[in-house]
């Protein structure tokens, strides 16, 4: 037995103190009248039904401070279909799918922030803040080329966490 | 930001006690020199070719016999006082570490004592002051209603005369009954008590406690927070004198027949343990019989060609500090819960070098998952064991080609900074490993070798770094820089952090890539010899590729 205390005492030390308030988690909207809560994977899965885009939806942590990483990485295939002129306007058409759809998964919390990072077809952290500006989502440097996005942003835009889960626009082949 | 503190390094005490025992070697080796000099003018003294010759001119001979003895006995002082300096340098070099090794040991031992005395007291301590809340609490529950109920009762009796005065008024005749407007002043005060009044009024009472404690409950616990910061000394008592704190925890019970003897077997250690080392073992060999810190195995992810795969990371460099501490940020971000992120920075040279980032603790849970940078991996890590986190790093660098002879660093942040510290430690370990950089990280106990540059960044704040409960070691190739951690911009709020990280957010990457940035222009010989070091790693064209490690 004390041992089994003395190793979550460690754990909780090596968490750097997770028991002190860190997570500011964001009111959770009304759960889904007709079903169980939206899963991490189906999420996932709906973004990943754009041509040429994968996506990750993770827990991390830095330090004793708990955020959700999303990733997003993009090939030839959903570069191929811009056409000149209009690459911005559907960057930020992704972005705003992408986000809407982590937003509508209630497995995992956004904890305090998210942290976005879009790897492939050149783009890099100022083309991405740029992108989400359009969407009205403010965004910073994070790590890397990675961004990260602030609550507030994301449920002024989506309603409160879980949200509604958005229809895939018409530019990716939805119904918009 | 304020200041930093610089142990160890080429500015370090370790590094003057070693130019100390250099010297020391040097002067003894020049005493012994002129000894035998002084040895050869000596024999010429006793020269055949020189003995005869005094026969020939004794004034002469003898002159030079006088000559050659000053010399020789000048030589003879010069190499006696230069062999006395050496005895002393020697000497004042190992009275330095014998004083500090009693020094060390006496800490420790003192350490001890005061951890076992917070472990007995702990729990008793807790109980009476969980015990004192309930009675306070209850008691002043209790009064509020109590009050309540008299006040709803002095109320109903004013109103209760209230309504009695009125009624006299209305039917004077009523006075004639003394009795009869006692009865009707007592029946109209009942009539006006209500005890839905007194549940009401002391439910806002409570109410209203509860959010003003609720109001300072963040408050007093940021207080506590930057307290702990500014003391967080106390955590090395506690870690330091871990066998302590275990043994006092269980002092208690353990006076009952048997408990210490159960605790030996659960634990797999004399009960109680002795050692920080037997501390950590009896941690991690109790949570096993619990199916806890199973570690297992690692494995990368691999490409359709069955072999490793690495992924390509555009628009990335290493050219400093700082970007280390940016690259752990990002490698935690990318993998995650899911899997352990491995970096490989190669910097074309000539000589090719190689960065290898580690990520820290993802998963704070002691039942193993599948990224294997978890707290599983802390613990058996903090035992000095090789960890699937470790093994897969080094298959990541198999697969990137590094060779036996590719001088590498090792980089990390927390578990990333220790694991760094246990591969460099592991003299089985098939590379060259020249460098390694910490943040964060408990690595005061792995035997590093002397040939490799350590530098360990540590915040005077972070309850992590403390978690080895000694200081490093002050030494020429390893170099400790301490700080307080900076605020920063909080990404929750994109603005800065009103409040100080205190002990429990001083342990953030996105701190220590700052705090980086701040130690590598500062100036100091320590830092600036191990970053001068360090240049290949950081110069030339480079390539970044991950890898990803899952537990198996």
């Amino acid at each position: 037995m004390a041992s089994l205390i003395a190793s979550m005492l460690l754990s909780g030390l090596l968490a750097g103190c997770t028991f002190m308030p860190s997570a500011q988690r964001p009111p959770a909207g009304d759960p889904s009248p007709s079903g169980p809560v939206r899963s991490v994977d189906e999420s996932v899965e709906a973004i990943q039904a754009i041509d040429g885009v994968t996506a990750r939806i993770a827990r991390a942590n830095d330090g004793s401070r708990a955020y959700l990483s999303v990733n997003v990485e993009l090939d030839e295939a959903f570069t191929a279909e811009i056409a000149a002129g209009d690459g911005e306007t559907r960057d930020a058409a992704l972005l705003d799918f992408v986000l809407g759809q982590v937003w509508s998964q209630g497995e995992e919390s956004p904890e305090r922030y998210v942290t976005l990072g879009v790897t492939g077809a050149g783009r890099d952290q100022a083309a991405v803040t740029a992108a989400l500006a359009q969407i009205g989502v403010s965004a910073i440097p994070y790590s890397g080329q990675s961004v990260s996005l602030k609550l507030a942003d994301l449920e002024s835009r989506y309603g409160s966490w879980p949200g509604a889960v958005p229809e895939l626009p018409a530019t990716f082949g939805g119904t918009g | 930001m304020s200041g930093i503190t610089v142990s160890g390094g080429a500015g370090g005490v370790g590094a003057r006690l070693d130019d100390m025992r250099l010297q020391a070697q040097q002067l003894a080796m020049l005493s012994t020199e002129l000894i035998g000099r002084s040895g050869s003018a000596a024999a010429k003294a006793v020269d055949g070719d020189l003995l005869e010759s005094m026969i020939l001119s004794p004034v002469t001979g003898a002159a030079a016999e006088g000559a050659i003895v000053l010399a020789s006995g000048s030589l003879l002082l010069v190499a006696t006082e230069t062999g006395v300096s050496a005895v002393f340098l020697e000497g004042a070099v190992v009275a330095y570490e014998t004083a500090d090794q009693l020094i060390a040991a006496a800490t420790v031992a003192l350490h001890n004592g005061v951890a076992f005395v917070i472990g007995v007291l702990a729990v008793p301590v807790a109980l009476v002051a969980a015990a004192g809340v309930v009675v306070v609490g209850g008691a002043w529950m209790l009064t509020v209603a109590g009050v309540n109920i008299v006040v709803e009762g002095v109320d109903s009796l004013v109103e209760g005369a209230q309504q009695t005065l009125d009624q006299i008024g209305d039917n004077p005749w009523l006075l004639l009954s003394p009795a009869g407007v006692a009865g009707l002043f007592t029946a109209n005060s009942i009539a006006a008590y209500s005890p839905q009044e007194v549940i009401d009024r002391t439910a806002a009472t409570y109410a209203d406690a509860l959010a003003r404690l609720q109001e300072l409950a963040p408050i007093a616990g940021q207080a506590a927070n930057e307290w702990l910061g500014d003391n967080a000394w106390i955590e090395d008592i506690l870690t330091d004198g871990a066998p302590g704190l275990l043994a006092g925890l269980t002092f208690l019970p353990g006076l009952l027949p048997g408990f210490n003897g159960l605790m030996s077997v659960v634990t797999g250690q004399g009960w109680p343990p002795l050692t920080y080392e037997q501390a950590i073992d009896a941690i991690a060999t109790g949570g096993g019989r619990f199916g806890l810190f199973e570690d297992g195995t690692a494995a990368l992810e691999v490409g359709a060609d069955g072999k490793p795969k690495p992924r390509a990371v555009p628009d990335t460099e290493v050219r400093g500090l700082g970007d280390l501490m940016n690259g752990s940020s990002e490698i935690d971000r990318i993998g995650g819960d899911d899997f352990s992120d491995i970096r490989i920075v190669e910097s074309a040279g000539p000589p090719k070098s190689y960065i290898v980032q580690i990520p820290s603790t993802q998963v704070w849970n002691p039942d193993a998952g599948p990224a294997a940078n978890d707290s599983t991996s802390d613990v058996v890590a903090m035992q000095g064991e090789q960890t699937a986190l470790a093994s897969a790093v080094l298959d990541a660098m198999r697969a990137a080609g590094i060779s036996s002879t590719d001088p590498v660093m090792l980089e990390g942040f927390s578990l990333g900074g220790i694991t760094a510290g246990l591969i460099a430690s592991d003299p089985s370990v098939p590379f060259n490993i020249t460098h390694v950089a910490t943040a964060g990280s408990p690595v005061a106990r792995y035997d590093i070798p002397d040939d490799v540059q350590v530098l360990s960044l540590e915040f005077e704040e972070d309850p992590v770094a403390r978690l080895d409960g000694r200081e490093n070691p002050d030494r020429a190739n390893w170099t400790t820089v301490q700080g307080d951690a900076p605020r920063l911009i909080d990404p929750a709020t994109q603005e800065l952090e009103e409040d100080g990280p205190g002990i429990a957010f001083s342990h953030n990457s996105h701190r220590y890539e700052e705090f980086a940035d701040h130690v590598a222009s500062a100036g100091d010989p320590s830092v600036d010899t191990f970053v001068d070091s360090a240049d290949p790693f950081f110069s030339g064209d480079q390539t970044v590729v991950d890898y990803r490690g899952t537990r198996q």
